[in-house]
């Protein structure tokens, strides 16, 4: 869990995060163990390491230690309340919401000065937690609080991809302990850009010196999320998430970058729109998405606002397309929105032309310029 | 006016390019197997085939349909001469109110055309978007494999 070294002394692939465990108290890791050593055992076949050469050479990973890894407990940080200490004790630590949050370079190592700018997980895109968030409506506690613990937030949208299953576990934890982590969040989305919290462990002048080979290596990595985003992202028109959440029908402050009050009809908007794809768009916007997410009803009985979706107005196309092919599955345990999926109708150029007029529509951005690789990465 | 190809035979549709297919089936081609259940493409009542797979008719606009092929419970037989999915579910009786029956079989159809062979496990999980109030679901299992067995056995 500290070290990232197995019983027989085998240095582990950083896969297991014990770049983030090495935060855990003392008492936590033997809460850990204890609770382990009370699950009867079961003999399982650990799958074959098929990590190619020379990576599969472990020793090597001493090196990659050595250049990434600062193994140190969790200290609290004297300028914060303990609230936002707990919280970041418990999110980059045992949650470690960086693995997915936080890009990586080119050897799989966290970018430290990039902290929260955006990663991926299992084929999904993780999106920015720090002040680059694309989140129409800024998130405040008490929404972050109830998506981490419903897996959904009528003013947000739905838990999807890997995230549903983090979600599906938080729902477990103690209230006190999710309204830490949301505290957390919430603070760095409002936070300095790229900042990692000074109090985690390892921030040493060491740092200074391993930036310059950090930076050359990230320059390596292939199109970092983080280069999609503008880094003049304005944050302060947006409301703050009331307590009541937005509807279509309610009027958004003036200047906001949420939808105006009066959607055109989608009638109107074929016939506004200039050319054929976005018209197509619209047309199959109207006719096959618009059922729920125009049914003025809120999560879970009609489909979330799509001025207010993440995922429409993301740094990323990667999600938004599994979600339209793929739906959001109704098998979870807890009750949950669901959507059908419409990889089966949708042609590839049908689903661009949708995205092109969700985009602009709902976002007022353009359409991602990576959307048709991002459609051929899907595995439908 | 939109050409519908369903059941093997083309229509000339006059209808908003924006209509769900299901209200096309049911008002103008008077195809009455497929059933108006949620309308929001979340109970699998009005499942039809389009180019072998399973979809909701209801979600599903006449301008995504140019070109392709529907086939409807009424493109699987008669009430005189059945076809296997239809002859299995007669003989299991696997319908209690029976409305969702109709969209049970269109997927049930969908996935044995692709897998002959599919396994219980294999037809729970495809039969798992389509609902079912009344709890048939033994028998509907039981009548999916029967007609796997009898379209095996026709050929």
């Amino acid at each position: 869990m500290r070290e990232g070294v197995d019983r027989e002394g085998r240095h582990l692939y950083p896969a297991f995060p014990y770049d983030h465990f090495t935060l855990l108290t003392d008492a936590d890791i033997d809460a850990l163990y204890a609770f382990f050593m009370t699950r009867p055992p079961v003999r399982a076949q650990t799958s074959r390491n098929d990590v190619p050469f020379p990576l599969s050479f472990r020793p090597l990973l001493a090196g990659w230690k050595l250049l990434f890894f600062r193994p140190g407990r969790y200290h609290a940080d004297a300028q914060r309340d303990a609230v936002w200490n707990r919280g970041a004790y418990l999110a980059e630590g045992i949650a470690h919401c960086g693995a997915c949050h936080t890009p990586r370079n080119a050897f799989g190592a966290e970018k430290p000065n990039q902290h929260f700018a955006g990663g991926s997980a299992e084929g999904w895109h993780a999106y920015s937690l720090n002040s680059m968030s694309q989140a129409p409506l800024a998130w405040d506690v008490s929404a972050m609080e109830l998506y981490l613990r419903n897996g959904w937030h009528a003013s947000h949208g739905v838990a999807h991809g890997p995230m549903a299953a983090v979600t599906d576990n938080m729902a477990g934890v103690t209230a006190s302990d999710v309204r830490a982590v949301a505290e957390y969040v919430v603070a760095s989305m409002s936070g300095t850009k790229g900042a990692r919290p000074n109090s985690l462990a390892g921030k040493t002048d060491a740092e200074g010196t391993r930036r310059s080979s950090r930076a050359s290596m990230a320059s390596l990595a292939t199109a970092p999320p983080a280069a999609a985003i503008s880094p003049t992202h304005p944050t302060a028109p947006v409301p703050p998430a009331a307590a009541d959440p937005p509807t279509r029908s309610g009027a958004p402050t003036p200047g906001s970058s949420l939808q105006p009050a009066t959607t055109p009809s989608a009638s109107a908007a074929v016939a506004a729109a200039s050319d054929d794809k976005r018209s197509d768009g619209a047309a199959i916007y109207a006719a096959a998405c618009g059922g729920c997410h125009e049914s003025h009803q809120p999560l879970p009985f009609g489909g979330v606002d799509l001025s207010l979706s993440t995922d429409v107005a993301g740094e990323d196309p990667t999600n938004l397309v599994h979600v339209v092919l793929d739906g959001l599955p109704a098998t979870r345990e807890a009750p949950q929105p669901m959507m059908p999926g419409f990889a089966t109708t949708f042609s590839d150029p049908q689903l661009v032309s949708l995205m092109a007029y969700l985009r602009d529509q709902f976002a007022h951005k353009p359409l991602w310029p990576d959307t048709e690789s991002a459609i051929r990465r899907n595995p439908q | 006016m939109t050409a519908l190809k369903v059941n093997g035979r083309v229509y000339s549709v006059d209808a908003d390019p924006e209509t769900p297919l299901l209200y096309v089936l049911r008002e103008d081609l008077k195809l009455n197997a497929a059933k108006f259940g949620c309308g929001l493409g979340q109970c699998g009542a009005c499942t039809v085939i389009v180019d072998g797979e399973p979809v909701f008719s209801c979600i599903t606009p006449l301008l995504l349909l140019q070109g392709k092929e529907i086939t409807t419970l009424e493109g699987l037989g008669t009430l005189e001469k059945p076809g296997p999915m239809q002859r299995a579910f007669i003989d299991e009786q696997a319908a209690q109110c029976g409305y969702c029956i109709p969209g049970m079989m269109m997927r049930a159809q969908a996935l044995l055309q692709k897998n002959p062979h599919a396994t219980d496990a294999n037809i729970r999980e495809y039969l798992e978007p389509n609902l079912c109030r009344c709890g048939t679901h033994i028998r509907i299992l039981r009548a999916v494999r029967r007609a796997a067995q009898l379209m095996q056995e026709g050929g």
